[in-house]
């Protein structure tokens, strides 16, 4: 199911916030280490300060704007604003005295800081440099990169800005980088976004309405993965049974965990039936954490052979 | 200490801040707690921010529109006697809020249209990211100021940290410091001696280089038509600050009863306390920790008439038995943990998992009955 994904540079990982996304995304980056693939983990939250749940799913003890080492393989960086703008920059700018002289302007800085949208640029734009990084022998530095992307309504307005800034500016250093971000990212031998869920009523809606967004801004819906989906401990005949028995004797013990599991089952058929995408259920499992995360690479490792001839090198 | 407290905090707050993590149900929570305070004979206000769909349709939202939409009041009193109470619901908007907000500020209604109609307002008010919350954080202000309503409750935009919504007004007075606007003024004005001069110098380069001197220059146009409003934009960011630090204000943080979020809830009554805010207490969501008297599952084995499928459906309701009993127990730790160290005044009471309720407005009365009586 998720063998499309491993040949991509860059796995975007969205949800409903609470639904295991940033799970989810660790254990893409620790399966595909440990098939020999060289990741690079990225969080990308709309704020940059404060405890990272991202780092500590993966066990990394830095969570800055440079890019660290975790394990082999495994790198994490979590994505900063003015590392964008400095990147901006230093690239658009002429000089790099300029550059700076301009990172030196506090007025600037604070502009930078706090004007609408130029935070999320700045955030983009430092990914995309990283993306865009190669050795001296041409190869990419970071071939593989999961990106931990902010709740939906955040990763939404973070996708369709690109769009909106080219409209505002089609030309000039800035509309040419959004120009080739958007490449980019509308590039689906490039781009997978892998869309996270719950088998609840509103997760599964708000899925499928990101998923029409995205075919809208014409992002490439890879994959949508529905977590914690309830074991379902009865056969058809038992589950008839037990309607039976219920309606006959009233509710026992059990009963609001059976009214999630029925709702899991219907929210998980509507999700399937509507939605546009190849669908993975995850069962629900007792671990959390880091622990979750190993059990999960467990499940999604791609196999060896499958690694792209980049990794073949040494 | 729950049921009288919240249903006090209704009774007696102008504002209830709901704060929190995305995905703990912080919409749910506002609209239920909305519907409890107007059915207790407050005028009330949910101000909330792109709604879920089914979510909206319990409400009887439409699409977001310009004004408030109201409740009929025989949807909210269909179980009785019609009270004094009234429940308005606003999915906010932030362009219109944006425009009415440049409307009110500007000196001239010509003054309002020429920004209004401007391309770079356009872009500006077309962006979410980030506008939301100062979206948000205006509309509240304006409500607070007329009056309209005797308690409104804000459900903030959904985050990561519960706090997030709180720093929005202060990056917005960052924003609007003057001195980075006299950046984008007219040229001529640069004020603040030399070393604000040599800045001035290497901003124009910056600027021209990045956007272009053509661009450059419409944002300058721009700048100075609206940089007249800034003044009016700080000053009612001020005075919310005040207003939500004042005893009027009251803070919940909702949250999901698993024991993962204890640690948020210490962070965000720290937080608040380190700004001045005062902290009213937690809702936990979806909690299983109410006691059920049933029935244990076995009881049902004397009707299954020795059929092989109802004995299994009995085997597997039990199974399913065990993990409601451990999450109830889970649930039921984390709201005695939370209980125990609360300050005086302050309340943690669990909310109980609604389930697919939700999807019709009795759901949202039954929700705020529950809520407000512990």
């Amino acid at each position: 199911m998720l063998e499309a994904l491993w040949d991509k540079r860059a796995l975007l990982v969205s949800g409903k916030g609470g639904v295991g996304k940033t799970t989810l995304a660790a254990a893409l980056a620790v399966a595909a280490a440990r098939a020999g693939r060289t990741v690079l983990l990225a969080e990308l939250a709309p704020e940059e300060d404060g405890p990272s749940p991202l780092a500590a799913r993966v066990g990394a003890r830095q969570a800055g704007p440079q890019v660290t080492r975790v394990r082999p393989g495994l790198h994490f960086v979590r994505l900063s604003a003015a590392e964008g703008h400095r990147h901006f920059l230093e690239r658009a700018l002429p000089a790099r005295w300029l550059a700076d002289a301009a990172l030196r302007t506090r007025a600037l800085r604070r502009f930078l800081e706090a004007g609408p949208a130029l935070r999320e640029m700045g955030l983009m734009y430092q990914l995309l440099a990283l993306l865009r990084l190669t050795r001296p022998d041409g190869r990419f530095v970071h071939p593989l990169t999961v990106v931990d992307l902010p709740a939906t309504g955040h990763a939404l307005a973070l996708a369709a800005l690109p769009q909106r800034v080219l409209s505002l500016m089609p030309g000039g250093p800035i509309g040419r980088d959004v120009r080739e971000g958007l490449d980019f990212l509308q590039d689906a031998a490039r781009t997978a976004v892998v869309l996270t869920s719950l088998p609840e009523p509103l997760p599964v809606s708000e899925a499928l309405t990101v998923a029409a967004e995205l075919r809208r801004l014409e992002l490439p819906l890879s994959a949508a993965v529905l977590n914690r989906m309830p074991e379902d401990p009865f056969t058809p005949e038992s589950r008839a049974a037990l309607r039976r028995l219920l309606a006959a004797h009233g509710p026992h013990q059990g009963w609001r965990e059976l009214e999630r599991l029925e709702r899991a089952r219907a929210a998980s058929l509507r999700l399937a039936r509507t939605l546009r995408a190849p669908l993975l259920t995850l069962p629900e499992l007792p671990a959390t954490g880091p622990a979750l995360v190993e059990a999960l690479a467990e499940g999604f490792a791609p196999r060896p052979e499958h690694a792209p001839w980049q990794e073949a090198l040494p | 200490m729950s049921a009288g407290d919240l249903r006090r905090l209704l009774r007696e707050k102008r504002v209830v801040v709901l704060c929190g993590a995305g995905g703990v149900g912080k919409t749910t929570t506002a609209a239920a707690l909305g519907v409890a305070a107007a059915r207790a004979g407050r005028r009330v206000l949910v101000l909330t921010i792109d709604p879920a769909r089914r979510l909206a349709e319990a409400m009887g939202l439409q699409e977001s529109g310009p004004e408030p939409t109201s409740i009929p009041p025989e949807r909210l009193f269909a179980d009785g006697r019609q009270g004094p109470g009234l429940l308005d619901v606003w999915m906010l908007d932030p362009r219109a809020i944006f425009e009415r907000m440049v409307h009110r500020l500007a000196p001239t209604p010509e003054t309002a249209r020429a920004i209004v109609d401007h391309r770079l307002y356009r872009f500006l008010s077309e962006l979410v990211a980030g506008v939301q919350e100062y979206a948000a954080a205006e509309a509240l202000d304006g409500f607070l100021e007329d009056g309209r309503y005797e308690l409104i409750l804000l459900d903030t935009p959904p985050s990561r940290h519960a706090l997030d919504f709180l720093d929005a007004p202060g990056r917005l007075a960052r924003f609007l410091d003057e001195r980075i606007v006299s950046l984008f003024g007219p040229q001529k004005r640069a004020r603040g001696g030399r070393l604000w001069h040599g800045a001035q110098v290497v901003v124009d380069r910056v600027l021209a280089g990045i956007f272009g001197a053509g661009f450059t220059q419409e944002m300058r146009g721009f700048i100075g038509a609206f940089g007249g409003l800034f003044s009016g934009m700080r000053l009612h960011t001020e005075r919310l600050h005040q207003r939500l630090a004042s005893p009027d204000a009251a803070f919940l943080l909702v949250t999901s009863p698993e024991p993962a979020s204890l640690r948020e809830a210490t962070w965000f009554r720290e937080t608040l306390a380190a700004r001045g805010l005062p902290f009213a207490g937690y809702v936990l969501n979806r909690s299983w920790a109410h006691d059920d008297v049933l029935a244990a599952p076995e009881a049902l084995l004397e009707h299954t008439g020795g059929d092989r499928h109802a004995e299994h459906a009995v085997a597997a309701l039990a199974r399913l038995a065990a993990v409601e009993q451990a999450r109830a127990k889970a649930h039921q730790d984390v709201l005695d943990r939370l209980t125990r160290h609360l300050p005086t005044g302050t309340l943690a009471v669990a909310a109980p998992d609604a389930g697919a309720e939700l999807e019709e407005f009795s759901g949202l009365v039954r929700l705020g009955d529950a809520l407000a009586a512990g």
